[in-house]
């Protein structure tokens, strides 16, 4: 019985999960987003380990060149850019995973309901979604941060708050799809409950394109929180952030003659968003065979 | 194959029933029905297979989704073991009572549960199985729908079509149902495995005494599978009788088209062909006010035009086959 058991699961990870793991690793630029990925979760982990300096600690040396002590060099205060920037993954990748995680819950609790109840819920929510979507999204972040106090849990729930439109459109197409299936009603006619058919039958159906697009909502939040602090509305100094670091280079004579200063930041902003697309897209070709790849 | 039956052996019964939808745009004083199923009445019997035909668009399915509660008639009652199933507590107290085989086998089972929990879940959500005997439940079915017990860790993807409307099967009789109502269930599978199949449901009708409505385009299914068979043709019944009754004497000029259209598989048994359909079925859109076939019939007349046939009994004395024709006016009762 019990090797009866496991002949199956290894048939069965061998046949349906195995097709899909491959076509997760097939692509080469998905390895690559992972292992940056993983790299960035490391430091942010390890960061006060990794760190030989403290990133609030001003020394005497303001804007110093690349050094044995400071690899990155300092910056106009005096702080170590190196420290600053391995601090900072961790307020990026916080902002980023918090904020996906609240317009996930948000927009896929809406989007379920919406999509499976219809009527006037549908319209109630949808017209909410609609309201939400009128407004540049940067421009309501601006006021709202000038209204709260800004700082790291501002961010978090403002952009989450306003960032599971698109979301709840995406759930609520597919389960209108999904409902009319007849699993669907083989399921109310075996007398399932409304929530166990809602969550049970048609959210693990609606997940793969969810968690597709919650990959790539990363990226986009941790751009935009970057945006933010480097407008000065999004994490406070002394607090590091690449969007605050950045800020720095905003005078000239940053911009062309001390490079250590926003070089590092930029490049570390660039490789997180390019790697979390690139894991997305290989999600995406994972989960959905229908998006083949060329 | 006489089915010998009186009132008490009545299991569902329609009653004039009528169902439209609305096409085009909704706006006041033009909106448009399409008349889907139009002012039918039908009885199933306790154990029996009432096969029904019809080419597409005919109604079929909407009789069979009315019938099992997904749609409302637009007029008309069902009466399930002489309850009206049109109240909400009836329908729910024998929601799992009817149950439904549907063609597209695969779109019918949950890609992401496994047989097993496809199997499962009913059985412990109408408290049909206890934790203990569950799994041994589970493979009692798959059994007897001729599935191996090591079935039970796949994944609807990785049967085959016949395999996954065995599953099908499997759960609607989980539940001890009175009527399954069978929509196309083997037109989507091959023709040995559509054998198969067909001979599965009749097993299983005599061990769980079952009764189906069998939905079929087809003749040759219908035919091996049906002890009555009902011609349905835009919304209507055109004809009923026994199985035999259709097959060597039909009567209707619709169902004497229907049966020279399927192909018979041996050219010596060829039937002599003289009525044979040319014209597109009748736009249902148009509201007729005669018989609804006269723009396709052969032996229509002026009558045909004016008046709607009722469906009436052929013989007198003989209660099972009736036809809706003018031809025939004069002999039926």
């Amino acid at each position: 019985m019990n090797e009866g058991k496991w002949a199956d699961v290894t048939k069965k990870i061998k046949t349906r999960e195995y097709r899909g793991i491959s076509r997760f690793f097939r692509r080469k630029r998905t390895i690559f987003g992972l292992v940056i990925l993983g790299m960035l979760i490391f430091l942010s982990i390890f960061a006060p380990c990794l760190s030989g300096n403290d990133p609030y600690f001003m020394t005497e040396e303001f804007g110093a060149a690349p050094s044995k002590e400071h690899l990155l060099g300092t910056d106009m205060i005096g702080r170590d850019t190196l420290s600053r920037l391995i601090y900072a993954a961790r307020v990026s990748l916080t902002v980023g995973f918090g904020t996906t995680f609240i317009s996930v819950a948000v927009g896929l609790c809406l989007g379920l309901l919406a999509g499976y109840f219809g009527g006037i819920t549908d319209s109630i929510i949808m017209r909410l979604v609609d309201i939400l979507m009128t407004f540049p999204p940067m421009i309501l972040v601006l006021v709202i941060a000038g209204i709260a106090k800004p700082g790291l849990i501002t961010i978090i729930v403002t952009l989450g708050l306003i960032g599971w439109t698109y979301l709840a459109r995406l759930v609520r197409g597919n389960v209108l799809t999904i409902k009319e299936l007849n699993f669907v009603k083989a399921a109310v006619m075996a007398g399932y409950s409304k929530r166990k058919i809602l969550f049970s039958q048609i959210m693990p159906n609606v997940m793969a394109p969810v968690l597709v697009n919650a990959t790539f909502k990363v990226a986009g939040t941790i751009v935009t929180e970057a945006s933010l602090s480097f407008l000065g509305l999004g994490v406070q100094p002394p607090t590091a952030s690449w969007g605050n670091m950045l800020s720095d280079a905003k005078s000239l004579t940053v911009l062309t003659s001390k490079p250590w200063l926003w070089i590092p930041a930029s490049v570390m902003l660039l490789l997180t968003v390019v790697a979390f697309n690139f894991v997305g897209e290989g999600l995406r070709d994972a989960l959905d065979p229908s998006t083949e790849m060329e | 194959m006489g089915v010998t039956r009186n009132s008490s052996e009545l299991l569902l019964k329609i009653e004039n029933l009528t169902r439209n939808f609305p096409v085009g745009t909704p706006s006041p004083g033009k909106s448009k029905n399409v008349l889907a199923v139009d002012n039918l009445s039908l009885e199933i019997y306790q154990g029996e297979t009432l096969g029904l035909v019809g080419e597409s668009g005919c109604g079929k399915s909407t009789l069979a989704l009315t019938i099992a509660g997904f749609l409302n008639p637009s007029q008309g009652k069902i009466y399930f073991e002489g309850k009206d199933l049109s109240s909400r507590k009836v329908r729910k107290s024998c929601r799992t009572e009817i149950q439904m085989v549907f063609q597209d086998s695969y779109s019918s089972l949950n890609p992401r549960k496994n047989i097993y929990s496809i199997l499962a879940e009913p059985l412990r959500i109408n408290r049909l199985a206890t934790k203990k005997d569950v799994a041994e439940k589970v493979y009692k079915l798959l059994e007897s729908v001729g599935l191996p017990r090591h079935y039970t860790g796949k994944y609807p993807g990785e049967l085959s079509g016949g395999e996954r409307q065995r599953v099908n099967i499997a759960r609607a009789i989980s539940l001890k149902p009175k009527l399954i109502v069978c929509d196309e269930p083997v037109s989507a599978l091959d023709l040995s495995v559509q054998a198969q199949v067909l001979n599965l449901l009749a097993d299983l009708q005599k061990e769980y005494n079952l009764t189906y409505l069998f939905i079929a385009h087809g003749l040759g299914n219908v035919q091996y599978i049906s002890d009555r068979i009902a011609v349905m043709y835009l919304g209507g019944i055109v004809e009923i009788g026994t199985s035999e009754e259709i097959f060597t004497h039909a009567l209707h000029p619709y169902t004497e088209a229907f049966l020279n259209a399927s192909p018979v598989p041996d050219p010596k048994y060829r039937r002599e062909i003289h009525n044979i359909l040319c014209e597109e079925a009748a736009d249902a859109l148009k509201t007729v006010s005669g018989c609804k076939f006269y723009g396709r019939c052969q032996y229509a007349s002026g009558h045909c035009k004016e008046n709607v046939p009722k469906l009436r009994f052929v013989q007198e004395g003989n209660t099972s086959h009736a036809c809706a024709c003018f031809l025939y006016e004069k002999f039926l009762y």
